[in-house]
């Protein structure tokens, strides 16, 4: 039992900052949507690009019970795994300044900007390409929601939290992005980044290991631990990435 | 279509070898498991110490 709420923090806290990032990327493009053809294709291809979503839940969603627990587990894990390095890859290199950090400011003009560009000349009643564009961006941020919602939640029969975690987030953002009527900039999106990739891949090592028969010592209690381990050992990459090359020969 | 399927696998997938290196790591420790399944210690550690590895290769190709 103290092991099940071991998990129960980071089941809503991962879900809760993961879909701060997603969400924020999304409303971007249909803030951009928004501005150069309106609200109306806006919310509309936001709206269906969140349809789809939960068609791809509900039809797939079910699936997951027939899977045996192993199989699932390790699954997860490797998926978790691919997906929590890619994030920490990416915000160790940004933070060290090897890439550069996004700005949903450039984000928001390049969207609105191409948009224009193909929006330009089209006399359809109904801005087709604006509304897709939503939709598609709706979309795939939605699905990396739904992925970390069910690969956090779903091996430890934990998915109510995690979609609780989940919507709050994106419930927030939608409500911030329809007040204010701009693109979130001061969301502190590598830091984010880094601590969801911390989360993912901390939860990745412990569902792959859990899926091959491996058992943990402390159990979920074990997922902490190697949170901490990765948070330092990303600290630690930041630094020695940080320093300029001809320090690293010397 | 091609273009949404290729956007979703890259969710996953952004620096091919690191994404190779990650599934070996597991299949590693899983095969450790199998043939010394007293030994599951090592196990554990090639699966918690792999993907830092891993990563720590991908960062230095980076850089």
């Amino acid at each position: 039992m103290t092991g099940h709420l071991a998990l129960f923090s980071p089941v809503i806290t991962a879900p809760f900052l993961a879909s701060l990032v997603e969400a924020v990327e999304a409303m971007t493009v249909v803030l951009a949507v928004a501005t150069v053809s309106g609200w109306r294709p806006a919310v509309l291809g936001a709206m269906a690009g969140l349809v789809i979503v939960g068609l791809i839940v509900v039809v797939l969603g079910p699936m997951l019970n027939h899977v045996p627990l192993h199989l699932l587990q390790l699954a997860i894990g490797i998926l978790l795994l691919l997906f929590g390095m890619r994030w920490l890859r990416k915000a160790i290199l940004r933070a060290a300044g090897l890439l550069p950090l996004r700005d949903e400011t450039a984000a928001f003009a390049n969207e609105t900007a191409g948009l224009r560009k193909q929006v330009r000349g089209t006399a359809a009643q109904f801005p087709w390409i604006a509304a897709l564009t939503a939709c598609k961006a709706v979309f795939l941020e939605g699905m990396e929601v739904v992925f970390i919602v069910i690969a956090l939640g779903g091996a430890g029969g934990m998915v109510l939290p995690a979609s609780l975690g989940a919507g709050a987030a994106c419930l927030l953002v939608a409500a911030l992005g329809i007040v204010l009527h701009r693109p979130l900039t001061k969301v502190p999106e590598n830091t984010l980044k880094l601590a969801v990739g911390v989360m993912l891949s901390a939860f990745g090592v412990f569902w792959s290991g859990e899926g091959i028969g491996l058992e943990w010592p402390g159990a979920d209690f074990a997922i902490m631990a190697f949170a901490a381990v990765f948070l330092i050992f990303s600290g630690g990459v930041i630094a020695l990435a940080r320093r300029p090359t001809e320090d690293l020969l010397r | 279509m091609i273009n949404g399927l290729r956007e979703l696998l890259k969710l996953f997938i952004d620096d091919g070898p690191l994404a190779v290196s990650l599934v070996a790591v597991v299949v590693l420790a899983k095969m450790v498991l199998v043939l010394m399944p007293d030994l599951s210690l090592a196990s554990g550690l090639i699966l918690f110490f792999g993907p830092m590895a891993a990563l720590l290769a991908s960062i230095a190709r980076a850089v």
